[in-house]
């Protein structure tokens, strides 16, 4: 064991490293093809900064294994980005079912793979458990005739006359969440509903974590049960103000129904997602520029 | 300004409160997103008949809002002022596996069939769908588990009423009406359907959805002519006994104060 004087200096002067970084920063963490799983729910939590981010990076073929959400996996199939979805439900809620989903639906450019809810837990979970499979009841429905990937048929000797499906493990690559606040180490607090997110975080290889609002260690240790999910288990941090917009930040602002709506007005063909992307996306080179896009209307 | 419970009651109105009146003091039930219908007929259980009836928002983990106005299941409104908010990651034991937490859940889908089967997936071929659904969602665990479940249909015609429903995503009584024993499902199925024509629930034997009572401007003909099936129909079909002033108060000033089922009409 060392003794205090012998330790060098630098080392005893070394910061605990900061896991910031930007939405460019974090789209470029997420390879063409990865399976990424997707936190939030519907209108609410969703990280749509980093979202747009991977729009403007390019990224293709990525397999989204997602929370029930609206435009978030939407806006990522308008823009070309998936090549399979995996979500229990997927809407633009009062406004309607969800534009580019239906469209590449019909068109048979995205790969569904048609999951309930407890096949997306079992599949998380036993990610998080490090196990290679889940174990769900059979409830006779008829997503095992057009996903028999997950929903494989099961039986052992120690449970004879139970009917149960075995859901093979997802470990996503990336997780992308939101939280509404978090510090550079990666401590991340709720301040409402938190969803999915903290399974989502502890089944994923790589946690990347927008927050509205980055505070000091300092401020964030005064309330520790509002850390819902703890730094150790998240690889980055993203600080972006109104970071889910126009979806909401629970406990901090709302979702902006005018413009999901104008987007599920828009997103209803080819040519107004085009101008979607334009306006909001792909025309702003940064999320300020977004900002800009959004208060100009 | 006059009497708001004077008012007739919207269809929405009409329906939730109909749907309390199923609700049993010291039941616990699960809510799913876009479903102000039964949040308003859980809050409206509470003020009335069923003050220990318990229910939590599936996705928010929020138990017992008590808000006094209809907002999204999900939305954070609902946090304040309730007597919990648990993390979906812990809940998916009692929503997705266990079963025994839930008494009722309230579901509805794209289409409905004889036996109380719902779509949410897809009208049509799955693969090459005449319309795409939301998804499965996660109600079929809700309807094999929970210890009955209610259904509410917003739309009542021959397009939606079906003899076989295109895609099982959560079962009633199967395919052929004896599946849920087979496979040994606890829960006790679909008890009743609420449509804006009339009130309908299950044959005992062939569990064939029958009707039960018809709403006060409809008839057994109207219901005939928009279900696309024969119908069982009990021995004596009834009217619908209608929403009293009292339930109707209880609803506009307590439970849906800003007026969110009285603007709604019931093909949302």
């Amino acid at each position: 064991m060392q003794e205090p004087s012998q330790i060098p200096a630098e080392r005893a002067l070394t910061r605990r490293r900061s896991k910031v970084i930007t939405p460019a920063d974090a789209a470029a963490m997420v390879a063409d093809g990865s399976t990424v799983a997707l936190g939030g729910w519907t209108f609410y939590n969703t990280p749509m900064a980093v979202i747009r981010a991977i729009i403007r990076h390019g990224s293709s073929g990525l397999r989204l294994v997602s929370s029930p959400g609206a435009i978030g996996p939407d806006l990522l199939i308008a823009a070309g980005c998936l090549a399979e979805l995996a979500t229990p439900f997927i809407t633009m809620e009062q406004f309607g079912l969800a534009p580019a989903f239906r469209s590449a639906v019909k068109d048979q450019k995205l790969k569904v793979s048609e999951i309930d809810g407890p096949g997306l837990a079992a599949s998380l979970r036993a990610a998080a458990d490090d196990l290679p499979f889940g174990l769900i009841h059979d409830l006779g429905t008829d997503l095992p005739g057009v996903n028999p990937e997950m929903y494989r048929p099961f039986s052992h000797e120690y449970a004879p006359d139970s009917n149960l499906l075995a859901v093979p493990a997802v470990i996503p690559d990336v997780a992308l969440i939101h939280a509404q606040r978090g510090d550079e180490y990666g401590n991340l607090q709720f301040l409402g509903a938190t969803f999915f997110d903290q399974l989502i975080a502890r089944a994923a290889r790589v946690v990347v974590a927008s927050v509205d609002e980055l505070v000091s260690s300092q401020e964030l240790t005064q309330y520790p049960q509002r850390t819902k999910i703890p730094g150790f288990q998240v690889t980055a941090v993203v600080p972006v103000s109104h970071g889910a917009h126009p979806c909401g930040s629970q406990g901090l602002y709302h979702p902006d129904l005018q413009h999901l709506q104008t987007y599920a007005q828009l997103a209803a063909n080819a040519a107004g997602r085009g101008k979607y992307l334009g306006q909001f996306v792909l025309g702003c080179a940064d999320e300020a520029a977004y900002q800009a896009a959004v208060t100009e209307g | 300004m006059a009497d708001p419970a004077l008012m007739a009651p919207s269809i929405a109105e009409f329906t939730a409160i109909l749907l309390s009146r199923q609700l049993k003091d010291e039941a616990v039930g699960i809510l799913g997103t876009r479903s102000e219908i039964a949040e308003a007929a859980c809050a409206l259980a509470q003020a009335t008949h069923a003050p220990g009836l318990w229910y939590m928002s599936g996705p928010s983990g929020v138990v017992n809002p008590r808000h006094g106005e209809l907002r999204p299941i999900a939305d954070d409104a609902l946090i304040q002022g309730a007597e919990a908010l648990l993390e979906l990651s812990d809940n998916i034991d009692m929503i997705d596996w266990s079963r025994r937490t839930f008494d009722f859940a309230v579901l509805g889908g794209i289409q409905v069939d004889q036996f109380g089967n719902l779509n949410t997936v897809a009208v049509g071929n799955w693969a090459n769908p005449k319309l795409r659904g939301p998804g499965a969602i996660g109600a079929g665990v809700l309807a094999g588990h929970a210890g009955e479940f209610f259904i509410v249909m917003n739309e009542h015609t021959t397009r939606n009423f079906r003899p076989h429903v295109d895609f099982i995503s959560a079962m009633g009584f199967g395919r052929t009406g004896r599946e849920r024993a087979a496979l040994g499902l606890p829960g006790r199925g679909p008890q009743l359907l609420i449509s804006p024509f009339g009130v309908f629930d299950f044959t005992e034997d062939e569990h064939r959805l029958r009707v039960r009572t018809v709403h006060p401007w409809s008839s057994l003909e109207e219901i005939r002519a928009n279900t696309g099936f024969n119908l069982a129909e009990a021995a004596d079909v009834q009217p619908t006994i209608q929403p009293r002033p009292d339930e109707l108060e209880t609803l506009r000033t307590v439970v849906d104060r800003t007026g969110v089922l009285r603007q709604k009409s019931g093909a949302s």
